[in-house]
């Protein structure tokens, strides 16, 4: 369905829930992945994805067409995940070994079932500053268009192109260690 | 220029561009069938918080504020532009003082190289500027989007 069919059913009272459905199939899967690979844990992409579509249920009257509908939930999306991380930063004490403590948690994790090269990956990725992490994820996974990130995150390409290789720089020189 | 991408990537991060993409994370059985009746019910059962909105004077200030503000940012950055163009060297863009809008114009594979050359110098800070915490604003987000709710407000 079209963003401009998803927007005449959910800006009318009488097709909004039929409306919000039908945004939910076409977009939940792609948002939650983008969320999961930010924050690992699937409870917690589980109550940040709802959190994200209560916001979008109560503010899709007030949408103006300033983007597109893909980038105004992408934003609402990285925008929930980046408060959330900030809150899980200032209430989890910080493990001594984050690397080993991260490892332990992805191989427990009965919705994980990548291999050692892939752990390490993770980890990797997760060192990353939160932004970079974001930029380095829709772009090396989704192969996300640069001006479509630049849209989403109010950031010029230069910028997001810098951001991205020095990331990629970074994940490497880890995936060298032993 | 995606090509050339990544082209780079194998020769910059051997070891990353040999590992398959694939997912490695799954969702409970039916989750995201599930999904939307969850959101659906939480949301229709959580009132709307709607943020005071300024009055008219508060507006002309506003207004005021702003238009100040911009004189001054104007002012100085014509001041302190730099003068750069796809003729300087990527070395020379890298060290002017704004140079997140002039890096735009060079290849991803030259950046690629710039920074696979210059890692130890092309610091986190230098480009952690370039994604600042107020791009990212949930309270810019909301203003920008015309949405008024009140994000401060935990029941939303």
């Amino acid at each position: 369905m079209s963003d401009e069919n998803l927007l005449d059913l959910l800006q009318n009272p009488t097709s909004r829930e039929r409306g919000f459905r039908a945004l939910m199939e076409q977009y939940q899967a792609q948002m939650y992945w983008q969320v999961r690979r930010l924050v690992l844990d699937h409870d917690d992409t589980d109550d940040i994805l709802q959190n994200t579509f209560i916001k979008v249920f109560k503010g899709i009257s007030k949408f103006e067409h300033k983007s597109k509908l893909s980038t105004w939930l992408y934003r609402i999306a990285i925008n929930e995940s980046l408060t959330f991380l900030e809150g899980k930063k200032r209430h989890v004490a910080q493990s001594l070994d984050e690397n080993a403590a991260l490892a332990a948690q992805l191989i427990a994790d009965k919705y994980f079932d990548g291999d050692a090269i892939e752990v390490k990956l993770q980890q990797a990725i997760q060192k990353l500053p939160d932004k970079q992490r974001i930029v380095f994820n829709m772009r090396y996974f989704d192969e996300t268009p640069y001006e479509e990130m630049s849209a989403i995150l109010d950031t010029s390409v230069g910028a997001l192109k810098a951001s991205y290789h020095h990331a990629v720089k970074k994940v490497e020189n880890f995936l060298s260690e032993k | 220029m995606e090509d050339n991408s990544n082209e780079a990537l194998k020769n910059i991060a051997p070891i990353l561009s040999g590992i398959k993409r694939k997912q490695n994370f799954s969702v409970p059985p039916n989750y995201f069938d599930t999904l939307p009746d969850i959101v659906l019910e939480k949301a229709q059962n959580q009132p709307i918080s709607i943020q005071k909105q300024p009055n008219t004077w508060q507006k002309i200030g506003y207004i005021i504020a702003i238009a100040a503000s911009m004189s001054g940012v104007f002012f100085g950055w014509k001041q302190f532009q730099p003068v750069v163009s796809p003729a300087q060297p990527l070395e020379i863009v890298a060290k002017t003082p704004i140079h997140n809008e002039n890096i735009a114009i060079f290849s991803d594979a030259a950046i690629y190289e710039y920074i696979h050359k210059n890692l130890n110098e092309v610091e986190d800070a230098a480009l952690e500027h370039l994604l600042t915490e107020d791009d990212m604003e949930i309270a810019y987000f909301f203003d920008d989007t015309d949405i008024t709710l009140d994000v401060n407000d935990d029941s939303l």
